[in-house]
């Protein structure tokens, strides 16, 4: 090899390796960067929490834990000391100005909702205690009088002071664990370095900030009749809250017939809408829990212009396998399980 | 003559050495963790992490009244003495995500992998 060879031979290569170089650079670039993960597995408001934090300080995943389990020393229904517990037992309790907006907020979605859903269920719930080891069916005397303890128009509040009437029992299970996930992104807020996350309270979900490989969010949506891994779909989204209200998460069946836990707070009865399965995407967790509740309530058509009002959107599974999915989304909703069918609107 | 700024050779070089550089990033992304892990939390903590391919055998282990099988096809709740039985009935965890969760005894088994067919963020339900 000559040496003007030689030297043009080192130029090209020299050139290559530079460009080999920059298109690395580049392909590196384009990659999703792994932004530092933290987690925390935990029992708490009687299900399995689960947060995921992208970024952040290290104390923030444990500020977003100590959020859940601080509302839930307010609203549970197991923790004695809980507000709900002081007014079921007291009928008149002094709580703080966070409970009473809580309060406030729910007793407003319970009038949108015409009380389908209804905070003030509590009585029925126990009469029923679906997951007793021996349920039953209660006798209509019984459920008409407890019916008659039920109406979120009768709560009343004074300042931070709540009252209710005797025999009322305060129950906000049907919205609990989306508060769970409004607490947690009320905790991650505090936090700007927290760059996205997911936490799951029970089955509510928060998607929260930016995907760490800057794609949307995808949440999967379990199949009403399969095991508890099984998905009938997916949905892709922007940061949001999701909760599920189905016949399957508890229940128990007498004479082939099925109970779910979800009662109906118009005849005492467990729901039957003709719907397995309503998952519910809004702002807040709280309104997408409780919303979910209502619209198992009241079935596909009653649900639609509630949904509306609410900025929110919903997935129906009926109980022959037809899927309703609202306009906003459409486009975000897909059928991953061949067991399910897309459904219009025409009911 | 022309002379030639590339040769053929420099484009040969240039293009083994975009390859490696390509190779340098996408491989060990498609080995990156892939294994499946069964992991075990207890009273809120992480008590137990076993990597499902090193296994040669089921193994049993005991949190509360929850007594867990973990195997190289995957791990399940085998008994606990909670009334309702929802983790038992949750069968074979063999997926990245898939959970048993025992409410009553604070036992929370779970299948955790990078990899996963069915790539969800989370589950609603």
């Amino acid at each position: 090899m000559g040496n003007r060879t030689k030297r043009k031979f080192i130029g090209g290569t020299a050139a290559a390796v530079l460009a080999a170089a920059l298109a690395a650079v580049i392909l590196l670039d384009l990659l999703p960067k792994k932004t530092e993960k933290r987690s925390v597995t935990a029992v708490a408001m009687g299900s399995v929490l689960r947060i995921d934090v992208y970024g952040g300080a290290d104390d923030t995943l444990q500020t977003a834990q100590d959020a859940v389990h601080a509302l839930d020393g307010k609203i549970s229904r197991t923790i004695d000391t809980s507000f709900v517990c002081r007014i079921n037992e007291n009928t008149v309790y002094d709580t703080d100005r966070e409970f009473v907006g809580f309060l406030q907020t729910l007793i407003d979605i319970s009038a949108v909702t015409d009380g389908a859903f209804d905070i003030t269920v509590g009585g029925l719930t126990d009469l029923w205690d679906i997951e007793a080891a021996q349920p039953r069916i209660p006798a209509e005397k019984e459920i008409a009088q407890t019916l008659s303890a039920i109406g979120y128009q009768k709560i009343q509040i004074d300042g931070t002071t709540v009252s209710v009437p005797a025999g009322m029992l305060l129950d906000m299970g049907a919205a609990g664990k989306g508060m769970a996930c409004d607490a947690i992104k009320a905790a991650l807020e505090q936090d700007k370095t927290v760059t996205g996350a997911v936490a799951a309270s029970g089955g509510s979900i928060l998607v929260y900030g930016k995907h760490p490989e800057k794609k949307s969010w995808t949440v999967g949506v379990r199949d009403p009749d399969g095991g508890e891994n099984d998905l009938m779909g997916t949905i892709t989204t922007a940061a949001c809250c999701l909760s599920t209200s189905g016949n399957y998460e508890k229940y128990f069946i007498l004479n082939g017939k099925r109970y779910c836990h979800i009662l109906s707070p118009f005849d005492g009865y467990p729901a039957d809408s003709g719907l397995k399965s309503v998952t519910v995407r809004a702002a807040t967790g709280m309104q997408s829990d409780a919303l979910s509740t209502a619209c198992f309530v009241l079935g596909v058509g009653k649900s639609l212009p509630i949904l509306e009002k609410f900025g929110a959107d919903a997935v129906f599974v009926t109980d022959d396998n037809a899927v309703h999915v609202t306009e906003g989304l459409r486009r975000d909703f897909e059928i991953t399980n061949t067991a399910y069918h897309i459904a219009d609107f025409d009911l | 003559m022309k002379r030639k700024i590339i040769t053929k050779k420099d484009i040969w070089i240039f293009a083994a050495l975009l390859s490696l550089a390509v190779a340098a990033v996408f491989v060990p992304q498609l080995f990156a963790d892939g294994g499946r892990r069964a992991v075990v939390i207890y009273n809120g903590e992480p008590v137990l992490a076993l990597e499902l391919d090193k296994l040669d055998a089921v193994k049993t282990y005991t949190f509360a009244s929850v007594e867990v099988e973990i195997g190289p096809d995957g791990a399940r709740v085998v008994k606990s003495d909670c009334k309702d039985q929802i983790c038992v009935r949750s069968g074979l965890l063999t997926k990245n995500g898939d959970t048993a969760a025992c409410v009553p005894e604070k036992v929370v088994l779970k299948i955790v992998s990078e990899k996963t067919a069915q790539d969800v963020d989370a589950v609603v339900y």
